[in-house]
């Protein structure tokens, strides 16, 4: 099994953490901010995918790395976009679009940090 | 690249706080050390000094909006221009409830993809024609804002324009045509929001002040709202196809109706949603004529009261919980909650009678034309500097008190068009919660932004100002 984490940062470290248990399954990250917590904290050496996924980037990104399915740990005060009013909304919807749109399961593993 | 984050430092955040907070209250300062002007009471030179730090530290953000608001009442109480439960008493008002219930609507849409699967079948429906792609959608994002937060729907329709524009295998035109689809599901949300008293804060604002004129329902806002957009979407509309270059004619609309297979027929849920939404719509509308009909209180059936049953039906149902809630931009209820009590605070101290004082001899020369487009073009242009709930809550007291001084001027003449023109926030990412979130995502470029909004923004109010005008003529306002 190869999973693409996307998110790096407190959500994404700790389902690193929980998916390294486990030797048979292999995964890549994708985080689109320069030094994200998993990194910072040596979790990972590296970011494999320095790129937002957006339905636009999605199936290029998944064809690239042949992952079998993507957990989503990316909750909206971790993409970095500021605190624009509706940007839990924009980040919520994106998640949601993400799952639908996708050719490999997708997990939504936080909403939010909080 | 699109969703790139934005890097800042604690360093920079501490000195971004310092340095935009210390200029509010350096503005403040510099207004209480200016001398009073002439015809202006003690007090009303202090709630003058609110007002600057109300539009400072809503426009600069030192802090998060809603923390911002909540720093409005406790300057007017520092400033002697109002008592605790006077800067307070606002926040409570029925409109607040009304916008607030509103977003909790909207969660419920978003929760069950309602938005999501209209859009897809909208873009099916269309055809695939670049033209009609973009006006199903807008329409889509106009009818929900009219009922729904205008950003809450903006943001939940941007990700659906990311699958449309993913259609385009040209990467530079994919790109072109998501910011034009994302540009038309902004304005057309803020265009949408015209239309009821839920459209917008500054609605919401301007509602609350004439209420206390006399009665003002929900269907008297949406007697002048409805025609406003009934004009103004389809030149939006126009205006944005032909600004926005796009070198696609056609899209494929097969992926859409693929969308549409796999999401299946409705579920319960999502026919419930629906149901609820269209009654709690026409009881909005109907209310006090359906009070009349069942011998019940008319206020049972008051939007606020309305909106508030709406949500607890769909809580006791199940469709939405606390948790869902919970998530929502409860900071808009401290927002209007602020401004009300800012154009309380004016009216109070008998600054807004200064400020008609100021304005009246510029209105009352030229003709009515030239007063309104005057007065809905610095509107429009001051809020994308300003946040629109200030500029309602400043400019609504004021021009009520000026048409009470202009023979012949109704409040309603001026406080509507001006409200509405508080709509145009198209120029910057400041201008409204819909720009912040096209800039803040990078979906459009704050060159491209300013570009095409100011030059919808100009020809937009000047339309705005001609309709009222014939409004007028007509004896229809």
């Amino acid at each position: 099994m190869h999973i693409l984490i996307v998110g790096a940062g407190q959500t994404g470290m700790e389902v690193i953490q929980q998916v390294k248990k486990n030797k048979k399954i292999s995964f890549v990250t994708a985080d689109p901010r320069p030094d994200p917590p998993a990194v910072r904290e040596g979790v990972i050496h590296k970011v494999d995918i320095e790129e937002a996924i957006t339905p636009l980037t999605l199936e290029e990104i998944i064809k690239n790395t042949g992952a079998d399915m993507i957990f989503l740990a990316m909750p909206a005060e971790e993409m970095g976009l500021g605190n624009a009013p509706g940007i839990d909304i924009l980040a919520d919807s994106l998640r949601n679009e993400l799952s639908i749109v996708s050719s490999i399961p997708v997990i939504e593993v936080a909403r939010s940090a909080a | 690249m699109i969703l790139k984050p934005k890097i800042s430092g604690s360093v920079s955040r501490i000195s971004h706080f310092v340095g935009r907070f210390g200029l509010v209250i350096f503005l403040t300062t510099a207004v209480l050390l200016l001398p009073r002007p002439e015809g202006l009471t003690a007090s009303g030179h202090h709630a003058l000094a609110a007002f600057v730090f109300t539009a400072a530290i809503l426009s600069l953000e030192p802090v998060s909006l809603p923390i911002a608001a909540l720093m409005v009442p406790v300057c007017q109480v520092a400033l002697g221009i109002a008592t605790t439960p006077q800067a307070f008493e606002t926040f409570s008002r029925p409109v607040v409830f009304l916008i607030l219930a509103s977003l909790f609507l909207a969660e419920a849409l978003r929760k069950h993809g309602l938005t999501r699967r209209l859009a897809m079948k909208t873009i099916v429906l269309s055809g695939g024609g670049k033209g009609a792609v973009l006006f199903g959608l807008m329409g889509i994002s106009a009818v929900f804002s009219m009922w729904v937060g205008n950003t809450a729907t903006a943001a939940m329709l941007i990700p659906v324009a990311l699958t449309i524009a993913k259609q385009i295998p040209e990467k530079k035109d994919s790109k072109k045509m998501l910011a034009l689809l994302a540009l038309g599901i902004a304005y057309s949300a803020s265009v949408g929001g015209m239309a009821t008293i839920l459209g917008g804060a500054a609605n919401a604002v301007a509602s609350g002040f004439l209420a206390e004129l006399g009665p003002w329902s929900f269907l008297d806002w949406m007697k002048y709202g409805v025609p406003s957009f009934l004009v103004l979407f389809p030149l939006t509309w126009a205006m944005l196809y032909k600004l926005v270059k796009v070198p696609v004619r056609q899209l494929d609309v097969a992926p859409a109706k693929e969308q549409i297979e796999k999401m299946g027929t409705m579920s319960p849920k999502e026919k419930e949603v629906s149901g609820v939404l269209f009654f709690t719509a026409v009881l909005w509308v109907g209310g006090p004529f359906a009070g009349d009909l069942l011998g019940l209180p008319r206020s049972l059936f008051s939007s606020a009261i309305v909106a508030v049953m709406a949500v607890s039906y769909m809580a006791v149902r199940r469709i939405i919980t606390w948790e869902d809630v919970k998530g929502v931009s409860w900071g808009i209820f401290l927002i209007i909650g602020a401004g009300l009590s800012l154009g309380e605070s004016l009216t109070r101290t008998g600054a807004t009678q200064w400020f008609s004082g100021l304005i009246v001899p510029l209105v009352s020369g030229p003709s009515l034309l030239v007063t309104l487009i005057a007065l809905v073009l610095v509107s429009a242009l001051l809020t994308n500097l300003l946040n629109n709930t200030t500029i309602a809550a400043v400019f609504v007291p004021v021009l009520i008190s000026v048409s009470a001084d202009i023979g012949g001027l109704s409040p309603l003449q001026v406080v509507l068009p001006v409200t509405l023109a508080t709509t145009f926030g198209y120029s910057l990412p400041s201008a409204s919660g819909r720009m912040a979130l096209l800039a803040s995502t990078g979906i459009v470029d704050k060159s491209s932004m300013i570009r095409y909004g100011l030059i919808v923004t100009v020809v937009s109010s000047l339309v705005l100002a001609l309709l009222f005008y014939g409004f007028i003529l007509i004896g229809f306002l």
